[in-house]
Parts: C-alpha cells; structure tokens; sequence
C-alpha cells in the first residue's frame, strides 16, 4: 500500500462543494487498439487503447461505443492516476428515455392536416409519458396519437443527462496533453467452444484430429480489427445481476377504449414515438457443421491459433488481427493433429444385484492418452466430437457425437460416441448363495458367466467392469485376471472376428 | 459533469399559493439490501393552517409507510402517496358524465369543427352524446381529436407524495422529509491484479452505487453502511471490526461517507474509488477437497485459491466492505487478462482472505478405492489412492482435505504425513514433481466394534 494514508481514501472532515470546480467534459478518442478475450462461460474481456487530450484540471471522460452488455462494475482505466469516480448511465437515447427525462417540459407537437398536408405547430408540455401521452395545453389537455391524426413531437433538445447511447465515464485530475489510456471492461454475450472433428483411419491407420474455436457474438455490436485471444478454463464466476431498468418507465403506446359499434378491427393508430420495428435480422450464418465437413473432405490446412499459459489455464491467441462481427459466429482452428492413434475399446459394466440378462450392446469409447506418442501431447479443452469414419463405397459418414471433457498433457482423452450393436454381452448368474451376517447384512457369492459375441469383420477389444456399492467386492474363480481400471475391476478381452469369447468369475460382496 | 442540469429531479413543490423554491439538500444513506434512507431538508415557506404539500420528486419506490415529514409547528394531517398515474385512458374515464370538445377533421381538406361532448361510457368503446344523439368516438374511424378542459387533480404523471398539514403560523421556517426507498443499493467491486512469481497481488477498491429507483439524487451528502439491518450482515473475520481511516463504526456496522456531495442520477451505475494498496502478499493455493471416498471416472481440475491477509503487514489492512473480487493476470505479452471472480462478505482488519479463482487446468486429482471392507457393522476401513498429476513446467505443492471422517479413527500406511485439522479431517500436503505425478495411499479405520 502506497503509505498510510491511502489505506480509505473515503470521508472528509467536512462535505466540500461538489467538485470545487466543475469538470470539463472530454470524449475519449475511438478505439485504436482492441484486444478481446472471450471465455467459455458467455463473458469476454474487452482491452481498448484510446487517445484523450486531457484539457488540465479537473475532466470527466467519456467512453463512448462500449459493448451493450457491458458489465460496468467490472471497468478497470489505466493510464489515469487520480480517477475521482466513475459513472455508467445505461439509459442511452431512446424514444423511452427521450419521452420520460422530458416529463414536465414543453415540446411542439405537429399535426399534418390530412388532404392539404398542411402542417400547424403547437406548444404543450409532457403531462404524463406511461401508458400513453398526456399534453398540457395553455387551455386543455389532449391525449398524443388517440385522434387517428397523423401528430409528432418535436423536441427542442436533447436532455442533458441523456447520452446517444449507454457510456462508461471517469472523472479525473490531470494535467492538460493527450494521453493514452486503455480501458479494459467484461462484458457478456459473446462466448465460445471447442468443436473436434476426429476422421477415424481405416484399418487400424493413425486417425485426424482437427479441433475449432467456434466464437458466437450473440450480441448487437461487434469489433473490428482486434487483437482475439479464448481462454480455456473454467473460472470461478459470481453471479452479477443484470443492470435492472426502473420497473415504472415503459414508455407504452395507449388510449382510451377505441372499441366500436362495427365491431371491426380499429385502424393501426399512428403513434409518433414508437417507430415499427426493424427488420428481424438475417438469419444466422451456421456456418460451424459445413465447415467441419469441408475440413474433412477436404483436408484443407488452416493457420492455428497459438496456445501460452495463462495462471492455470490456457490461452489461445488468433494468429490474425480479426473482426467479430454483431450476431456472427467464427471459427479458428486450435489444433491439428494428423496421426492420432486411438484405441476403440467396447465397454460393459456389470452391476451388483443385476441378474442373468439376454444380449445387451456394449457401448464404444475410442481413447488416446494424450501425449507425443500418441499423436496429441497438447492440452485438449472441453468441447463436442464428431467422429468420421470411411465407409467403403458410401464414403465419409458421421458416425459419432459426444461431449469431452478439459483433458491436460498425460491424461487419457476419451470419447465415448455410442452403442455398438454388434458387440453384445449377455450375462448369465449361474450360481447364488447368501449369508445372513447380522440382523441388517447379507454377504452374496455369485458365480457369473459373460458370453461376448462380435458380428464385425474384425477382431474387437471389449472391457467388462464390475461395478458395487459400498465394500470393494472379493473376486475368485476368474476365467482371466483382472486389472483396476478407474477403481473398477476390470477384465479385457479381444473378441475374435465374427466370433465369441466367454468370462467367468466369483464374486463376494456384502450388503 | 452538469451537476445544474440534473438538480430539476427532484424538486419541493408546494401546492395552492405556498410556495418554497429555496436550496434543497439531500442526504442519502444507503444500505447494503437494497434499501436507503433519503433526507430532504429545505425552508418551507408556509401559510398558517390547512394546506397540501406536493412532493412530486421522491422516489418511485418509496416506502410510503416510513415518510416522515417534521417541521417547527407543524402538524401532519394526512399522508397520501398516489400511485394513480395520468394516462389518456384514465383521463377519459374521469371525463365520464362530464362535457369535453371534439375536433373532427375533414380527411379530403384538412377542414375542422368542432363540437361539444358529453362522454356517457369510457368502456369498449367511448359512448358519447353530441348534438342530442348518441354516438361512439371514431365510429367511422376518421380523425377526432378530444379536447378536456383540464387534468383531473389526482392524476399524476409520476407517483408523488402529498401531505397534508396544520401550520400553526405562517412564514419560513426548515423542514426535513425522510423516507425509505428501495431501488438504491451499493456495494464494493475490487480489481484484484495477481503477479504469481512475485507472490503480490495490487488490489483497488471501488464502491458502487446503482440506482434505479426512479428519481435523482442531486449534490447528495452520501453515506453507506457495510450491513442490512434486519437482514443480517455486519463484519466478520477473525478478529473484530476497527475501523481504518475512512470509516466509522456504527454499532455493529460501518459507514463509509462519500468525500464530498454527489450526485446521483437516474438509471446510473456510479463507482467512487475507497482502496488503493499495491504490493499485497499473496499465495496460489492449489486446493482439492474430499469428503467420503468414491472412485473418479476422470481426473478432476484441482481448485486454484488465492490467500492474504487483511493486514498491515502484508500491505493492506482495512476493513473491507462485501463486494466482488475481480482478479486478473498478465499474459506473456503484459496485458491483464481476467482469471476469476469470488464474493467476499464485509471483511474486518486483521482476517485471512481465501479467494477462488478457479479449476486448474493441468493439475489434477484422480481417486481410486483400493479396497474397503467392513469386518463389522460399525467399523469400516478403507484404503485410498490419489493420483495427482501435474503437467505444468514447474513443481506444485497440492493442499488435500479428506472430510467426512469419523471421529473415532486411526490411519494407517500414509505415504505423506498427514495434520489433523478436526476431529473429521485430514489434510495432507502433496508436492508433485514438474509434469510428473504422485500418489497418496492411505489406509484409514474408522469405527469401534460394539
């Protein structure tokens, strides 16, 4: 801490005048630098360098064209060394804003004469703005848009507290000059995700690994030429409310009852405040699932992203300056890896309790320990695989989808992308006894037997596992010796082609 | 800052022939639950006996039940807070049975007349008699337009105050009118900057107020209490709560007053620097908790925590009111990018600070039931593996909790020595070699055979 006396640098003896000396307001320069980290978690850190010529003295300067979602509390200036305080004003100009920050004052209201097109203008002040407009005129009132007349407003200026758009402030001391300043803020509506495309090799040859970061922009406005960074980690997050409007000021179009005898549907009331809305946006590129397919096809080569460090996660930086644009999505390749070799293993899980059953699919995981011998060897973040395989003359098919979890350097990395009906199990009890040990324990032996059968053309690697409860059970008996694979007993098989292979053993638990 | 422009929000009105446009200060107290105390003092220039005083500036969220207007010989009769906003519907349907003038407008030569009404229903329609005959409003759907006379009295464009009074004698005299209002609430946001090889963390404090409760708050005296009376709050920590240079304590809570005057406007975040200490000692901590035992499908991400201590020695020491923590590092380029964020409740001078930040990457745990049995109902022994592994550059040291335990229980066979931290926890300390592993193998009883 720099000295005692910073340690609060709150309460004064004495309330002084507010700012013995008004601040002189300046706008800070657009942008010329951008940086932008986006995370996995719907949030992104905005880094922007801007230019501010410091008038000398007291100032307060506005950063104009800040993201719509930006999470204000979270703003960091640096650049300034005596930042008196800072301000958000998230009501930006707007018909609502407009109407309600001029309650009370006078407006012209323009009425066009229909036929003659001839305009009058009158003075009235703004009586009420909530469900509907209320005029005061030196000698009655009238309701705005309830005559079926075309009527407008006509404002003589926009009120001082309102800003064009919403605006992060500072107000600080510093001598005059142009200084550079980065603003850094959150923000959310723009995240991203890793999206894997993992073309199995046929034959037992080395499988590609082609891994995107797909960034989504769900928001209204976007960066241009920025410096694009994605951090893969999960960060603690706190729950930030979003900035909550004032509950009273919806500005709503209304009037009194406009029923009639005809019963037919009232004329569309021409209301000067509430333009029509725009044109729903175009619709959004999915570009993300064509891509990958033109990547696999195609085995087209993209610059990779370069991946460092940050704290305890990674941080991938785009090799480009790039833009994200408003409502876009993008895609960066973050890795590609060629000769990947997988190992597709066929899994059952045996359950305590469970009894003799027919048939049953084992499920297919396809897993590499992530490593250089592998064909990995690099971080590998959480994300959605989509597995290829060549299938003879039908070509490339999608034959699996399925979620992966952040995989460090030295872990296995495994995707599990279905059932397989080819590779079934059925289990067979062939015995069971039970002990009654006390008053609430059972010990159980059970013998049980496994027949694997393999309807493929080439032999299969099949794990079955043995699941339990509470105790580690005891196993005897066994056909072919187990391993402990994840805390399970585990037994590996490899089922010859368009053949079967049985497994039997005993098993003693108690319950 | 036009401070001039903004002060038209809230202003006295006095209705009827007082009238008081006199220098109005406001003070505003805000508490941590949403919930303020706002107090307007101004002269009141007063007529003797019976009159209406407007307020039409206060907050739209008022509590109406905690307006308290107080004054030298004055006595409140009545307090109304009208809710009854004016609209056009409204106005018609306080027209009803009364006369108001239409203009119809000719659509082929823009030609008016206009007529007298009297409005009969204001109900699916406006049912009205012109001329001795009955009609209802834009029937044809051509242009008329509905002229009243005046605004009914209790409408109001804004939910105002109105207090009616017995002035035992005219002339000027201070008044104060106090009351409670939702819709402001504050709170602290820190910018916490970590360098990890230098161990220190540069932390700058803001307070945030946030206002949405419908009005501003022009050139107010500020204060703000660290705590929610009624709704718990109040500092916490190791030791109690002293007060630093910038705060008082008041009963269990301290208030924090804003240097000079400010203004508040509608619909504002506004933050105001309190804490500025560069140079705070602080640690990563890698942390993985485990209560009971369980086999893991997966290694897990190990959590990553940031300690310091609240205290002059390690280069801070203040009573820190509750807020986020924003923490950011720099990447190899310099830039500060963000790593994670933790609430911290109002934390007194001396405690220790534990942040989350959040799950590492590349350090991680995996858990493996070796064998557990239960030779009798009432014991149980279980032999643990955990796999830690690191795949960074540089050794870590993991902190590991083994929660959940009996309290009657003996461990056996550790590879690492173990600390009791209570009687059902056990915390091992477990270096890991750079991109390398190591594993902890413990055998814990637990139980007595009955």
């Amino acid at each position: 801490m720099r000295g005692a006396a910073l340690a609060l640098a709150v309460l004064a003896a004495v309330a002084q005048p507010v700012f013995a000396q008004a601040p002189v307001e300046v706008r800070a320069a657009a942008p010329s630098a951008v940086a932008v980290t986006i995370y996995r978690d719907d949030l992104a850190l905005i880094t922007e360098t801007r230019d501010v010529d410091m008038p000398g003295g007291l100032a307060r300067i506005v950063f104009e064209g800040v993201l719509d979602r930006v999470i204000p509390q979270s703003a960091v200036v640096r650049g300034l060394d005596a930042e008196r305080e800072r301000n958000f004003d998230f009501d930006g100009l707007n018909a609502r804003s407009l109407l309600f920050r001029s309650i009370g004052q006078k407006v012209e209201i323009v009425r066009t004469a229909p036929g003659t097109g001839r305009e009058t203008v009158e003075t009235a002040t703004i009586a009420a703005a909530g469900d509907g407009i209320v005029l005061q005129f030196a000698d009655r009132a009238e309701a705005l848009g309830c005559a079926g007349l075309p009527e407008r407003l006509r404002f003589e200026r926009v009120p001082e507290t309102l800003r064009a758009e919403p605006a992060l402030s500072t107000v600080a001391d510093a001598p005059a000059g142009r200084r550079q300043i980065t603003l850094s803020y959150l923000a959310t509506g723009v995240t991203w995700s890793t999206n894997y495309v993992l073309t199995m090799g046929a034959d037992g040859a080395p499988s590609d690994l082609a891994a995107w970061i797909t960034l989504r922009n769900r928001g209204e406005e976007g960066f241009a030429d920025a410096t694009v960074g994605v951090v893969a980690g999960d960060l603690a997050r706190v729950f930030t409310p979003a900035t909550r409007r004032s509950y009273r000021e919806t500005a709503r179009r209304a009037c009194w009852p406009l029923g009639t005898t005809s019963d037919a549907p009232a004329p569309p009331i021409p209301h000067p405040m509430a333009p029509p809305p725009p044109p729903p946006p175009p619709p959004m590129a999915m570009a993300a699932p064509a891509m990958d397919e033109r990547i696999v096809v195609t085995g087209a080569r993209a610059k990779q992203a370069d991946r460092e460090e940050l704290g305890d996660y990674q941080l991938y930086r785009f090799p480009d300056r790039t833009g994200v644009a408003a409502k876009q999505t993008k895609q960066v390749m973050l890795l590609h890896k060629q000769a990947v070799q997988m190992e597709r293993v066929l899994r059952y899980v045996s359950w305590p309790n469970q009894g003799s059953h027919d048939p049953l699919a084992t499920s297919v995981a396809l897993r590499a320990r992530n490593e250089t011998e592998t064909g990995l060897g690099e971080p590998l973040p959480e994300g959605r695989v989509r597995v290829f395989a060549s299938a003879g003359d039908a070509g490339v098919l999608l034959t699996g989808d399925a979620r992966v979890r952040d995989t460090a350097v030295g872990l296995e990395w495994e995707v599990e992308t279905g059932p397989s009906p080819s590779v079934q199990v059925e289990k067979t009890v062939l015995t069971q006894a039970q002990r009654r040990l006390s008053r609430t324990r059972v010990r159980v032996t059970q013998t049980l037997h496994f027949r694997v059968t393999n309807a493929l053309a080439t032999p299969q690697s099949v794990e079955i596992a043995q699941s339990y409860w509470n105790a580690t059970p005891k196993i005897s008996g066994e056909s072919s010796k187990h391993v402990l694979r994840n805390g399970l007993p585990t037994w590996r098989l490899v089922v010859p082609a368009n053949g079967e292979t049985v497994l039997s053993y005993t098993l003693r638990y108690d319950q | 800052m036009r401070f001039g422009a903004l002060a038209a929000g809230a202003a006295l009105i006095l209705s009827g022939e007082a009238s008081a446009q006199t220098e109005q200060q406001l003070q505003i107290t805000i508490y941590n639950n949403d919930q303020a105390l706002v107090e307007d003092s101004r002269v009141l220039n007063l007529r003797a006996g019976r009159q209406k005083l407007d307020f039409p500036g206060v907050s739209a969220e008022i509590q109406p039940e905690t307006a308290l207007l107080q004054a030298d010989g004055l006595t409140i009769l009545e307090q109304n807070f009208d809710f009854d906003l004016l609209t056009p519907y409204k106005m018609m349907e306080k027209a009803v049975g009364s006369k108001v003038r239409i203009v119809r407008t000719n659509p082929s030569n823009g030609r008016e007349e206009t007529q007298v009404a009297e409005i009969l229903s204001a109900n699916q329609g406006v049912v009205m008699r012109v001329d001795g005959r009955i009609e209802v409003l834009r029937d044809d759907g051509l242009p008329v337009r509905v002229l009243f006379d005046e605004i009914p009295e209790n409408l109001r464009a804004r939910p105002t105050l109105s207090v009616s009074v017995d002035a035992e004698r005219a002339g000027a005299r201070p008044g104060t009118l106090r009351y409670l209002t939702r819709g402001i609430d504050w709170s602290a946001d820190y910018v916490g900057v970590f360098d990890e090889k230098a161990g220190r963390l540069d932390l700058q404090g803001w307070i945030t107020l946030t206002n949405t409760s419908g009005t501003a708050y022009p050139n107010a005296r500020t204060q703000l209490i660290a705590g929610s009376p009624g709704g718990g709050g109040g500092y916490g920590g190791s030791r109690g709560g002293r007060g630093g240079a910038g705060d008082t304590a008041f009963g269990d809570y301290h208030i924090y007053t804003l240097p000079q005057p400010t203004t508040i406007a509608e619909n504002q975040t506004k933050q105001v620097s309190f804490l500025d200490a560069n140079g705070v000692v602080a640690n990563k901590i890698y942390d993985v908790e485990r209560s009971g035992y369980g086999n893991d499908d997966y290694a897990q991400g190990a959590m990553v925590r940031l300690a310091f201590a609240n205290s002059a020695q390690a280069g801070l020491g203040a009573a820190l009111p509750a807020g986020t923590v924003r923490l950011y590092a720099r990447d190899q380029s310099g830039r500060a990018q963000f790593i994670g964020e933790d609430n911290i409740g109002h934390i007194a001078e001396g405690s220790e600070l534990l942040l989350d930040v959040g799950t590492a990457f590349d350090v991680t745990t995996q858990a493996t039931i070796v064998a557990r049995e239960q030779p009798a109902e009432t014991v149980a022994i279980t032999s643990m593996s955990y796999v830690f592994r690191n795949a960074r550059a540089e050794p870590v040291t993991i902190r590991f909790q083994q929660s959940g335990i009996d309290g009657d229980h003996e461990l056996r066979d550790s590879s690492l020595p173990a600390a009791e931290i209570n009687a059902n926890t056990l915390e091992w300390s477990v270096p890991v070699p750079a991109r390398g592993e190591t594993v902890l193998t413990f055998t814990l009883r637990e139980g007595r055979r009955r």
